[in-house]
């Protein structure tokens, strides 16, 4: 393995590990803020690929159809999202964990066949977007140009949520919320409407990677339940509810899984898993995680 | 009160009893069974269907076999064998279907199979290909009418070898069953061909992958003549587009049976795909040039508004196989039936097909050759075009296939 070989494979691992934080860190935030495990995070997810497609192929004479596609299709999920929140997922703040995975999971089944009985069950394409499509050569490496767009993505949308919880009212209520929720209640917090705003942050995100996965891949029924899987690994080893959790987990995911790739193929997938075992034994709130 | 019911019931039957009677040719019944429902369904199930009703229709407007209509019954297999062997059950002991048809799922293809034997109905597997059901489980009513697994691999290392020849074999394919066989077969066929050829890297990503990126740079990567690929379906298209993306068929030689299958490159996109592939088809009918083709795939195409390709062919030509199986043997008797498929040659969409005696596998031709993509077609199609001479080549012999049930048994 040449030296060239060694930084494409370390610009793969980056690329899958930035996809996989976009719809991580939704997850993350969302259970952080609410303390629902949102099983059917993944499912906004597909929702957010398949509403690139519909829109980028209804659009397909306008020029940046993809962009239009890229910033509609997130705002779409995002409101699909407040619904869900509003009609259904209110309800059952304060009953068990089980009800709420019951939910969820009836979420992942019914958004799963609603995408059937719109968009088929073909399996579809988003093409490439201008300028991002091909591949940059420099000397011996060579890597596409959409994959690099994803690597500055990831950072982009972490600073982006870092600086809104850090600096922003918003994020400050976020803060006070995950700290203590009675409380923040008692200080005359609209927690009801913060929970709604945080649930469709989350799904914006969800849907966001949705649509940047789309053009690098198909689009198709079942892409949400490999994704879900690896996103648990994730914040698993990050820590369930934290930022930079989430982005470092992500990143150690998409490296742990290129080189895997590359020295032991057979075992690339055990790789993942393995060290999550390893962190839920060693330290089991994850590595950016809080004791609790 | 109760015994007027009664009597309205009772001449109800015999109203019915009559009707029925009455008609002159009770229609011949037969089973399609396959994945309706899903992606595969919709890639190859319903073509499947679609190929099989044209059959019919041109049978029964033709005046039917031994004058009585045929009657195609349907059901969904759900990719699932226990929901094929229930849906199997239900058309032989409730429907009384004379044969069974369809299936995509090698594990489902299996298991009607074996309920089948039971039987002792006839059962025809149209689309999936584990060499399996026709080899090592093969039985007396078990029979198929496509390509399999075997024919795919020796085909492809045939027209590898031809076109490129190189030593340094690089292996990609899903990690199950299939994958792991066709390595295995692929490099035997090869190894015949390229005495000291050898296997420099696999990667076995699992089935639905979604990243290739990974995967793609370590191919590049490495100093392989050429790659050898056992994807498909959904995995032939975001692998093909992540690697265009990479400029991977600029670079690396690329061959696998599924890159010329039109069921999953219909979907492809000009930037998606360019040139660069070697891959495989069942029924390039842009090639092939007879009678019985020229009419079937603008029909299919008016009927469906698809383009036809291996499912379309086999569901087609099996209807047909088994009305010349019925008036051969002249009843509906299933012994005389088989009797009449072993060694029969079916004038099929790609020419005349020989229904091997002793595996009751079609003797099947595969096309292989370079993908390309201009504007002739919608979608990357196979030129220059390499066919294995005769197609009995491409599969095991009957002293092969012998061995191998003895083996297994």
């Amino acid at each position: 393995m040449t030296l060239q070989g060694l930084i494409i494979q370390l610009l793969s691992g980056i690329s899958t590990g930035m996809v996989i934080f976009l719809i991580a860190v939704g997850l993350s935030l969302v259970f952080g803020t609410l303390q629902v495990l949102n099983l059917a995070h993944a499912a906004f997810y597909m929702l957010g690929a398949y509403l690139c497609f519909w829109i980028s192929s209804i659009l397909s004479q306008v020029t940046g159809a993809f962009w239009w596609a890229l910033f509609l299709a997130p705002l779409g999920v995002a409101i699909f999202g407040g619904l869900v929140e509003v009609l259904l997922l209110r309800r059952i703040y304060d009953r068990e964990h089980l009800d709420q995975y019951l939910l969820t999971f009836a979420l992942i089944l019914i958004i799963g066949d609603l995408c059937k009985l719109a968009w088929g069950v073909d399996f579809n394409m988003v093409p490439t977007p201008w300028p991002f499509n091909g591949p940059v050569i420099w000397g011996k490496i060579i890597f596409p140009r959409y994959n690099l767009f994803l690597i500055l993505c990831g950072p982009v949308v972490f600073v982006g949520l870092w600086a809104l919880i850090r600096y922003t009212r918003l994020g400050k209520i976020i803060r006070a919320m995950t700290y203590n929720r009675e409380m923040a209640n008692a200080l005359g917090t609209n927690v009801p409407l913060i929970y709604t705003v945080v649930f469709m942050l989350g799904c914006w995100l969800a849907g966001l990677g949705g649509a940047l996965v789309s053009p690098m891949s198909s689009v198709m029924p079942g892409m949400d339940m490999v994704i879900l899987i690896e996103c648990f690994i994730i914040v698993v080893i990050g820590g369930l509810g934290s930022l930079p959790g989430a982005f470092l987990g992500s990143l150690i995911f998409g490296l742990v899984n290129a080189f895997g790739i590359l020295v032991a193929p057979r075992l690339a997938i055990a790789f993942a898993f393995i060290l999550m075992i390893i962190v839920l034994i060693v330290r089991p709130w994850g590595l950016m995680g809080k004791p609790e | 009160m109760k015994k007027i019911a009664l009597i309205g019931f009772i001449g109800m039957l015999l109203a019915f009893f009559s009707v029925s009677s009455a008609q002159a040719a009770e229609p011949i019944k037969f089973g399609f069974l396959h994945s309706l429902s899903g992606g595969v369904g919709q890639v190859y199930g319903i073509p499947d269907q679609a190929g099989a009703k044209i059959a019919v229709d041109e049978i029964n407007k033709a005046g039917g076999v031994l004058g009585r209509p045929l009657e195609m019954i349907s059901r969904d297999d759900k990719l699932s064998p226990e929901t094929g062997v229930r849906e199997a059950k239900d058309l032989i002991l409730n429907q009384k279907v004379h044969w069974i048809q369809g299936t995509v799922s090698s594990a489902v293809a299996l298991a009607v199979s074996a309920y089948c034997k039971g039987q002792k109905v006839i059962f025809v597997d149209t689309v999936a290909q584990s060499a399996a059901t026709t080899g090592e489980k093969g039985h007396r009513y078990v029979f198929r009418a496509c390509t399999n697994t075997t024919t795919y691999t020796r085909s492809v290392a045939n027209a590898a070898a031809k076109y490129w020849g190189g030593k340094k074999v690089f292996i990609i394919g899903p990690d199950y069953e299939y994958g792991h066989r066709c390595k295995t077969d692929f490099m035997d066929a090869y190894t015949k061909l390229v005495p000291d050829a050898k296997v420099v890297g696999e990667l076995w990503p699992k089935l639905g992958n979604q990243d290739w990126t990974p995967y793609i740079s370590k191919i590049m990567a490495s100093d392989a003549d050429f790659v050898y690929c056992s994807l498909w379906g959904g995995d032939v298209l975001s692998f093909t587009k992540a690697a265009t993306a990479f400029g991977y068929f600029d670079r690396v030689k690329h061959c696998g049976q599924d890159w010329g299958n039109m069921e999953a490159l219909s979907k492809m996109t000009k930037q998606s795909y360019d040139k660069g592939a070697l891959g495989g088809s069942h029924y390039p009918w842009w090639i092939i040039d007879n009678p019985i083709s020229n009419a079937y795939y603008p029909k299919f195409k008016k009927v469906t508004g698809m383009d036809a390709g291996l499912a379309a062919a086999s569901g087609y030509t099996t209807v047909y196989a088994m009305k010349a199986a019925i008036e051969k043997a002249g009843s509906l008797n299933t012994e005389k039936m088989v009797d009449a498929l072993e060694g029969m040659v079916v004038n099929s969409v790609v020419g005349p097909v020989k229904i091997r005696a002793c595996d009751h596998q079609a003797m099947w031709p595969f096309w292989v050759g370079k993908v390309v993509f201009n504007d002739k077609h919608p979608w990357p199609y196979i030129t220059e075009a390499i066919v294995l001479e005769p197609p009995e080549k491409g599969y095991r012999t009957c002293k092969e296939i012998e061995a191998a049930r003895k083996a297994t048994k």
